[in-house]
């Protein structure tokens, strides 16, 4: 789960290269994985390392309650301009 | 008894003319050229060995001996495995348990560090192996198959190095596995990530899915779990080393066929 800019998304924690999962390291401002090191930013945009694509994120509602929840079965992905989808992300 | 006329009377020639050990080894000490070879041909270990060698064949600098240390290798490899067999269980409640008590608790724990080092060394020798048949120009006619016979066995090695890997199943392992199982998903045609999988379907039904590709195959799963350990165990203990030894049987039968190790020209 990650803010940025009035936006809360949910980020699938798989790397785009070969699997394996990337950290949030606080210091660096930044996923780092530590297979071979591919590095994405706080929104999932890749930046450095052998991965090809950005992460992807997760659908992910506000239920009548107010709580959040995440539907791992839908993914969007950047590179398909599926980021846009209103569904990809919710406004705080 | 008769007396030896070229021979000590000792106790090992008494021992070799007993019918026991002339049953087993048909030719007593040796003594001559012929007594020699016979014993060469009469042995089923050590007729894999001509009787005769071209000089060169036995000088380190032509050979470095790394097809020879290969198999030596190969062969512990085979003995430690057989004895980590005997401690080791592939499931996922087990598996990295029993890896840290041959560690730190069982004797002759040693074996498993014997066991991963030796495969270590294996992988280097049969590259060095290789590199040696290359420079020395011995993959041209008539040994030409023999090279493609070394290639399944390079491949062969790996796989069997591949497969031993995920077994202590501990973090390096499985994320190791992780990243060498993802590879196959993206074989071209047969794996889901990989190009060209769309393309084998019928109408809106799609045959290449992540439950249905090489990947899956690979490990039984969509990720490394209980069926994935399961597959690559018995792999790496039975199905590989039974394929890597017929083509180890071909090859060393390929170099007798093929005139003997090859020479300097
Ligand atoms: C499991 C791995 C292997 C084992 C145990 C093995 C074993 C051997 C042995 C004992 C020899 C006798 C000469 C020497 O010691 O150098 C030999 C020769 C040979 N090997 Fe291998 N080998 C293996 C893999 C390979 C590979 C990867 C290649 C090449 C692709 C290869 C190609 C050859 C050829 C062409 C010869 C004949 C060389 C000559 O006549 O000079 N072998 N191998
Ligand atoms: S799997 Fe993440 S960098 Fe290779």
């Amino acid at each position: 789960m990650a803010r940025d800019a009035g936006k809360i998304y949910a980020l699938s924690t798989v790397c785009t290269h070969l699997g394996c999962t990337p950290n949030w390291l606080e210091s660096d401002n930044k996923f780092k994985c530590p297979c071979h090191g591919s590095g994405f930013y706080k929104t999932g945009i890749n930046f450095e390392g052998p991965a090809p694509r950005p992460l992807e994120r997760f659908k992910i509602t506000l239920d009548d309650d107010g709580e959040i929840v995440v539907d791992k079965t839908r993914k969007f992905q950047q590179e398909k301009g599926e980021w846009r989808d209103p569904e990809s992300y919710i406004t705080v | 008894m008769g007396e030896n006329s070229a021979g000590k009377n000792g106790f090992l020639d008494k021992l070799s003319r007993t019918q026991v050990a002339k049953a087993i080894f048909r030719t007593g000490i040796p003594r001559d050229r012929r007594q020699r070879m016979m014993i060469m041909l009469n042995n089923v270990f050590l007729h894999l060995h001509p009787v005769r060698l071209p000089k060169h064949a036995v000088r380190v600098k032509y050979t470095w001996c790394m097809g020879g240390l290969s198999f030596f290798v190969f062969l512990v490899l085979t003995v430690t495995g057989i004895l980590l067999m005997f401690y080791y269980r592939p499931t996922v409640e087990y598996a990295y348990g029993d890896i840290m008590d041959l560690k730190e608790q069982v004797p002759l724990g040693i074996m498993r560090e014997i066991h991963r080092w030796s495969a270590h060394l294996m992988v280097i020798t049969v590259w060095l192996h290789m590199f040696r048949v290359f420079m020395t120009g011995s993959y041209k006619p008539p040994r030409e198959f023999n090279w493609a016979v070394g290639v399944v066995l390079l491949v062969l090695t790996m796989l069997m190095s591949f497969t031993g890997y995920l077994l202590p199943w501990d973090q390096l392992a499985i994320w190791a596995i992780t990243v060498g199982s993802n590879m196959a998903g993206a074989t071209p045609m047969v794996g889901t990530s990989g190009p060209g999988s769309s393309l084998l379907a019928l109408g809106d039904v799609n045959f290449i899915t992540s439950s249905s590709d090489a990947r899956f195959a690979m490990i039984g799963g969509r990720f490394i779990g209980e069926a994935a350990l399961l597959r690559f165990y018995v792999l790496h203990c039975i199905g590989l080393p039974f394929i890597i030894m017929i083509f180890m049987i071909i090859h060393f039968w390929r170099i007798r066929k093929d005139g003997g190790i090859s020479g300097p020209t």
